[in-house]
């Protein structure tokens, strides 16, 4: 859509999501679903309207590294490791400069993700599915309450992609995190507790 | 995981890079870490020749560009023993004949007897008479002269060496010394010296019997002899010269950090658009470009260092070389090398920091 020459990702969106909820938004290429993510993950701020994440109102806030380091776990559709570091110090990357036994942290994560065996692999010697486990490590090295995953399983096989989901819902279910899983894929969309559709920029 | 266990690990990402980055500053800090420590080497070696006397005041011509160049009558050596508080005055001729040889040969004229600094003989004696020149360790190898050889001045006048000296400073014992009145005839500059050393009473006033002796004798520049140097504008000018080096040493090694760094962000921008992500700052992702720089600045430094340090240690064992500036390293040129490794590395790194500063997680993030 365009507004004046300007490109509008999304419009009219009111939505709210609960604390420990798994929600599913889908929609077409280009429909908006992952400017909503980006926008919830403060990786951008919106032009107008409100956007309160966790009590915080990111329209308002200035320090949004903060806000994400500390409350935001990112899984992107390509991993997004850093190549030359092990998958053992990508995980720690998000938790640089912070005080804390975050080494041990890391390995019990990449443990829980079962690559527990792979700590000193760099992500040219990981397959594809391995990476996506160690970024969703890296996700949650700092706790947050929130993960983001945008097309997480869209680079993998299937059954890569089963055991991706299998630990994105762990992380719902067990840990009690929000998760918002961006996807193209209806079946995945249909393990999520509510799903919503956007269109045009729009919830539908 | 430290910020400086990331930088260097980037580091080591490209090896061959990083390490030919740090070359060519390496190279820049070569020639400095050679060139200052030549000059100080020639400096302290100077100073020491000066020193080993025991004036407490010299003096020589008033603004003449090398004290090569100063020429004063000797008849102001008595005029100057004769004014109160002097000891002693004594006139010596610094000649600078030219061999194959050796490029850099000093020719000292003066009484050794009564010149008020000290030649320890290792091999024959202290010279007499005219027609006789003692010359130092150095000189010695390098001219392959014994006692009794004759050493050649010109056309026309032949000296016979009687005597070898060492007094451990490269400048005196690569030269030679004979008496003034040969000097002067070799340089045909009769009833000349080159400089006027002068030994005051206990308890003179130096400073005093300095302006008094530029009172008295207009066309001359009378200076402690531990502020000598500092009145010399051929050492003013080594000074400006090293200054100048340096200057295009840091230009050349930040253009060369300029390069590499702006090659390693504009390959690294997805990296840092996840840095970003993830949730790192401005100010950490400013601090990791510049610690990068740093780094290949410091080695820089390193590589720099030893390079220079061989090229002084050869350079100083050539026979031009040897009998003018004698090996030494001097702490404060390591240091004012390390300033200019670390400000290379820093400044080169400056641009391609802020440049990474522009980049958003959104943008970088799309960024293939």
């Amino acid at each position: 859509m365009f507004d004046e020459g300007r490109t509008v990702a999304l419009n009219g969106v009111s939505l709210g999501v609960e604390r420990g909820e798994f929600l599913a938004v889908q929609g077409p290429s280009g429909s908006g679903k992952s400017t909503l993510l980006h926008l919830i993950g403060a990786l951008d701020r919106p032009d107008r309207g409100t956007l309160v994440v966790d009590g915080v109102d990111l329209v308002k806030v200035r320090n949004l590294n903060r806000f994400r380091s500390e409350k935001i776990g990112f899984i992107f559709q390509l991993h997004n490791l850093i190549p030359h570091l092990t998958a053992l110090e990508n995980v720690l990357i998000p938790a640089s400069g912070r005080k804390g036994d975050f080494e041990s942290k890391a390995r019990t994560l990449l443990e829980e993700v079962g690559l527990g065996s792979r700590l000193g692999h760099r992500p040219p010697q990981l397959s594809g599915g391995e990476r996506q486990r160690v970024a969703i490590a890296r996700a949650l090295i700092n706790d947050p309450k929130i993960v983001l995953a945008d097309e997480p399983t869209g680079n993998v096989d299937s059954r890569a992609g089963q055991h991706i989901m299998k630990i994105l819902r762990g992380l719902q279910s067990k840990k009690g995190v929000t998760l918002i899983l961006v996807t193209h894929d209806r079946s995945l969309a249909e393990e999520a507790g509510r799903t919503i559709n956007i269109l045009d920029g729009r919830v539908v | 995981m430290s910020l400086l266990f990331l930088i260097i690990k980037n580091l080591f990402r490209q090896r061959v890079r990083s390490l030919l980055t740090a070359l060519g500053i390496g190279l820049g800090i070569a020639v400095i870490v050679a060139l200052f420590t030549l000059t100080a080497s020639m400096v302290s070696d100077f100073s020491a020749s000066l020193e080993s006397g025991e004036s407490d005041i010299l003096v020589a011509q008033k603004n003449v560009a090398d004290l090569a160049l100063s020429s004063i009558d000797e008849k102001y050596v008595e005029q100057i023993e004769g004014l109160e508080g002097v000891e002693k005055a004594r006139g010596v001729l610094l000649a600078f004949p030219r061999f194959e040889k050796a490029a850099f040969f000093v020719l000292y004229g003066e009484n050794p007897e009564d010149s008020g600094r000290e030649y320890r003989i290792v091999e024959g004696r202290l010279i007499k008479a005219e027609g006789e020149i003692m010359v130092g360790k150095i000189a010695a190898e390098n001219f392959d002269l014994a006692l009794g050889d004759k050493m050649r001045f010109g056309s026309s006048t032949e000296l016979g060496v009687v005597g070898v000296y060492e007094k451990g400073i490269a400048l005196d014992d690569g030269a030679g010394v004979t008496t003034l009145a040969d000097a002067q005839g070799i340089m045909e500059l009769k009833g000349k010296v080159s400089l006027i050393g002068v030994k005051l009473d206990f308890g003179a006033d130096a400073d005093a019997t300095a302006e008094k002796i530029e009172q008295m004798i207009p066309s001359v520049l009378a200076t402690r002899s531990d502020k000598f140097l500092e009145t010399q504008s051929d050492f003013e000018s080594l000074d400006a010269f090293n200054l100048v080096f340096s200057v295009v040493a840091i230009i050349f090694g930040a253009v060369v950090v300029l390069n590499t760094m702006v090659m390693s962000i504009f390959e690294r921008i997805r990296e840092i658009g996840v840095l970003r992500a993830v949730g790192w700052t401005r100010t950490r992702v400013l601090a990791m470009i510049l610690g990068e720089s740093a780094i290949l600045g410091i080695l820089g430094f390193l590589i720099g260092s030893f390079l220079g340090v061989v090229a002084v240690f050869v350079l100083t064992s050539l026979p031009a070389v040897r009998g003018f500036i004698s090996f030494s390293l001097d702490p404060a040129v390591f240091l004012s090398a390390f300033e200019i490794g670390f400000a290379t590395g820093v400044l080169g790194g400056i641009f391609p920091a802020l440049k990474a500063l522009k980049i958003t997680p959104l943008e970088a993030l799309g960024y293939e």
